[in-house]
């Protein structure tokens, strides 16, 4: 069994939000708007929702298996060989996710900050501090996550205050966007926006029990809609839905016009740093998962001497994508529109086959 | 080279995991216990030598020898022959070599020979001359004869002195000698009296030379463990308060005071505390700082895990938490256990102040570290990478002033950060009379000549003052340290790049200084993880609302206040007549 350490519920909450609300820093908003227009600030909270319905299956799975992770439940339920391969995929997928918000993350700061910096550098310099975080182990991830998630909520608070005087009211018209059908398909199919959650599952050896599991996922899930409707909203009084659509960071674009007088303009520094550092936990997090449920599937005991590679990998994986709109319309677009299916569904499959199964058992403890 | 090489070469070979003894605060006593055991178990030959069996024939023993073998006390317990005493303490302190032992043989009451020991300085001799010599060697102190044994009837009739120890042991009578004690070894006794005559010369209590404070107590320890475990039980006058002494060093065995309050510490961190003093296999222990280390979870982390004060009373309000205070002889330091990152930022003075007034100085504080740690990186990234986000006015001031400067930023900050820290060191070394010149060489050579010599830019000069003020506003030695090494950290990062690369350390020392652990507790406890802790980590609440102590300490007693501390608000108290 390695050895993940502990934490409670508010250090899981912190965590968990700053995984699911960095998605705002980046190009997932601009897509959004696309496809709901400017109804994109209550989408986000029917994704919410459904991610909240979605929590409940891993919720109850976990239940029936106290004590036990998600990935001990796949192999005691569908075996040892196909629980295997459901392991294989998540883990696969984490890493996966990691690596595409790592290039995401390195392609809009050579947009916005280093345009002059190769992005074998950029990624590099995260891998560094990915690996080192990663060694200290999900202990020091999750209460550096707890630490700086006061700093990074004021930050993300008050870039959204800030903007104040640019929102201009009559933005949020047409209210229902393309269409309450098209905004609720959307909404319900992107509710893998919030499907990190499920790290709580997977770390479930880590919290006191299923009871803080719940708690802590459906806070975390409630907390973040609230975070990214707000910010989601802030843009869309900003920003002509129109014009948000081709922004690759708007709310980079958001506090860059902020100005109120000569010397307080361009606040570009707070929000770069609670921008960088949440994404530095969040994609840590998710590659650390990763790597956790490998070790797990190959009963490797020590975590540590899997990391150096891994992150290798993980940089390798980073470089792989050709461009930008490769990131954006395949990686991200993606990750977002089927992510549920590994989310959500998987789990939902083995929740469904643990019942019968005790439904079986049940019965032919009746009949004899 | 070859440790680089090796280094390198580990992070790609796997190594079994050394399985080290990981010690955690848990809530149950159970299963602490469990772990207590264990260790115990495995910590009872901490520090020993392994001891090897040479094998081989040995020769046959002669007549007397066997004679001689039988007839001696087991190894290392005193025997009733006063001339194999008087041997073997020779041999033990190496005299005549050793010219600091003096050994005076005499009689007592004419009669009986016997001889005393001691350190030359490190007795008081009036003590030994009119209160040891004379009441020994006066015939009309003893009857004609003694019944029983005569160390008896010394201890009991003839020393008046307030404290006498007998042993049997060669090994804590030397221990004991060598700390200021006189042995008195008697003929015809398998035990000796030793007697309480310390007296060598120590410094008086002073001031507080690093934690000043305004209004509260101007004491600091001194040299002596006795006067600082004083200077700490005239605080706490309670009866529960502890002091247990420990030997830490193998060659010095230096006293350790191990000081806590039962019934409010938790018992699983002073077994702890003792099992790492033990468990130190070390030559020469000295002062607090070289303990800490030795005792300290994570030696190779950039901050300190051990609290590290000259105040009495500071130490007092620690352990009247449910933490332990180690006082080792010869340092005017308390070293207390465990402590997190926030108590590094605190100081006396916030207790003596209101509340609010406490708290704004802890503003203050904290934004000085935070300045003299970050200022230099920012400034170098800003001027380097990200100009645009300089407002205009500024930006071309500042491209003003570099304009005749050959070097890059980072070589700048770099210049004159070195400079600034050699002055510093230099202020430390030098003799205070020439402390006023080198504040003139400072001001002068490193200021204005630096800028008219266009080595540096005036805002350098500027961004060196006020981090250096922020670095002395830190009220706690150890993490001021760590501050300054962490300045260069985000220098270099923030030339590599701009605020990404100070994103990237930040990032990197927050995340190992939150896998810190100081004796079980998270460094950054209570924040991360979050406990219920009274108002008093950043902001430091009114003293009424401190009503419990802090719960990642465990202790027995949470309480530290009633329901309501401030009782004579209630109105109408208990008893009172109309």
């Amino acid at each position: 069994m390695i050895q993940q350490g502990k934490f409670g519920i508010h250090e899981a909450v912190s965590l968990v939000t700053i995984i699911i609300v960095t998605k705002v820093f980046f190009t997932s908003p601009a897509l959004l708007i696309q496809f709901t227009g400017t109804a994109n600030w209550y989408a986000t909270l029917i994704s919410a929702g459904t991610a909240l319905f979605g929590f409940t299956f891993i919720y109850l799975l976990l239940k029936d298996y106290p004590g036990r992770n998600l990935i001990e439940i796949f192999e005691i339920v569908l075996g040892r060989y196909i629980g295997f391969i459901f392991s294989g995929i998540f883990s696969l997928w984490f890493i996966f996710i990691a690596a595409a918000f790592l290039r995401e993350f390195a392609e809009v700061l050579r947009v916005y900050v280093l345009p002059l910096s190769p992005l074998s550098f950029i990624i590099g310099m995260f891998v560094f501090g990915t690996t080192i975080l990663s060694f200290m182990g999900l202990e020091s991830i999750v209460r550096f996550a707890k630490l700086s998630s006061p700093v990074i909520f004021i930050g993300y608070i008050s870039v959204q205050f800030l903007s104040w005087e640019n929102y201009e009211f009559h933005r949020i018209f047409p209210i229902y966007g393309y269409g309450i059908k098209t905004t609720l398909l959307h909404g319900i199919a992107r509710s893998s926006a919030y499907g990190e959650a499920v790290i709580l599952a997977v770390f479930a050896g880590s919290l006191q029990g299923v009871q803080h599991i719940k708690k802590a996922g459906y806070a975390a899930i409630f907390i973040s809609g609230l975070l990214i409707s707000s910010a989601l909203l802030s843009f869309t009084l900003v920003f002509p839905y129109t014009t948000a659509q081709e922004i690759t960071s708007l709310m980079y674009q958001m506090t860059r016009l902020i100005d109120y007088g000569r010397f307080v303009q361009r606040l570009d520094p707070i929000f770069f740093f609670i921008w960088n550092i949440g994404t530095f936990i969040a994609i840590t997090a998710l590659f650390y998962t990763g790597v956790n449920i490998y070790c797990h599937m190959f009963r490797i005991q020590d975590i540590k001497p899997v990391l150096i590679p891994s992150n290798i990998v993980l940089f390798a994986a980073a470089m792989i994508p050709k461009d930008m709109p490769i990131i954006i319309m395949g990686y991200v677009q993606g990750t977002r529109q089927y992510g549920w299916i590994i989310y959500f569904l998987m789990p939902l499959i083995v929740l469904i086959i643990s019942r019968l199964r005790k439904k079986k058992i049940k019965k032919g403890a009746v009949q004899v | 080279m070859s440790g680089v090489i090796n280094t390198i070469k580990n992070l790609f070979t796997y190594k079994e995991p050394v399985n080290s003894e990981g010690f955690e605060l848990l809530e149950k006593n159970e299963v602490s216990d469990e772990q207590g055991e264990d260790r115990g178990d495995e910590s009872e030959n901490a520090g020993g030598e392994p001891t090897k069996r040479k094998r081989g024939k040995k020769p046959p023993l002669k007549v007397e020898e066997w004679n001689e073998a039988k007839n001696s006390p087991p190894e290392g317990i005193l025997s009733s022959d006063l001339n194999t005493n008087l041997k073997k303490i020779k041999q033990e302190f190496l005299v005549p070599k050793n010219s600091d032992v003096v050994i005076r043989e005499f009689k007592i009451a004419q009669k009986i020979n016997a001889f005393i020991v001691f350190i030359d300085g490190m007795v008081d001799k009036a003590v030994v001359n009119d209160f040891v010599l004379r009441q020994l060697m006066d015939p009309e102190n003893f009857p004609d004869t003694i019944q029983g044994s005569p160390v008896e009837y010394i201890v009991d009739n003839v020393l008046a002195i307030n404290q006498l120890e007998r042993v049997k042991e060669y090994e804590k009578a030397v221990k004991e000698v060598l700390s200021g004690l006189t042995a008195l070894f008697i003929d015809g006794c398998s035990e000796c009296i030793l007697i309480e005559t310390r007296g060598f010369e120590k410094r008086s209590i002073e001031k507080p030379s690093l934690e000043t404070v305004i209004r509260g107590a101007q004491e600091a320890f001194t040299e002596n463990l006795r006067t600082n475990i004083t200077l700490i039980r005239r605080i706490i006058k309670n009866r529960h308060l502890v002091t247990e002494f420990v030997s830490v060093g193998k060659t010095n065995n230096a006293n350790c005071g191990i000081m806590y309050i039962e019934g409010i510490v938790n018992p699983d961190i002073v077994k702890e505390v003792k099992r790492r003093l033990e468990g130190i296999d070390i030559d020469l222990v000295m002062g607090g700082g070289m303990l800490g280390q030795l005792i300290e979870d994570s030696p190779f982390a950039l901050f300190p895990q051990v609290l590290s004060t000259e105040r009495p009373d500071r130490t007092a309000s620690l352990i009247m938490e449910g933490r332990v205070a180690l006082i080792v002889d010869g340092a005017p330091f308390a070293e207390v256990v465990p402590t997190t990152f926030f108590e590094h930022l605190h100081t006396s003075e916030e207790a003596f102040s209101v509340w609010y007034f406490g708290t704004f100085l802890r503003f203050v504080r904290f934004f000085g570290m935070l300045v003299s740690a970050i200022l230099p990186g920012m400034y170098i990234a800003l001027t380097t990478y990200h100009q645009e986000m300089i407002p205009t006015d500024l930006l071309a001031t500042i491209a003003l002033t570099r304009e005749n400067v050959p070097f890059p930023v980072l070589v700048e900050v770099l210049i004159m950060e070195i400079s600034f820290e050699l002055i510093r060191e230099a202020g430390i070394r030098m003799p205070t009379v020439i402390g006023p010149a080198l504040g003139i060489i400072g001001a002068l050579i490193l200021g204005q000549a630096a800028v008219a010599a266009n080595l540096v830019s005036p805002i350098i000069i500027i961004i060196i003052a006020i981090t250096g003020l922020g670095s002395f506003s830190g009220p706690n030695y150890p993490l001021a340290f760590s501050i300054r090494i962490i300045r260069f950290i985000f220098s270099i990062f923030g030339a590599i790049a701009g605020f990404y690369g100070i994103s990237v350390a930040i990032f990197i020392i927050g995340g190992v200084a939150c896998g810190i652990k100081s004796f079980g507790v998270p460094y950054f406890v209570p924040i991360a993880p979050r406990t219920k802790s009274g108002p008093d980590i950043i902001i430091r609440g009114p003293i009424w609302h401190q009503k419990e102590r802090p719960d990642y300490l465990n202790p027995l007693d949470k309480k530290r206040a009633g329901d309501n501390a401030r009782g004579w608000t209630k109105g109408e108290q208990k008893g009172d007549k109309k």
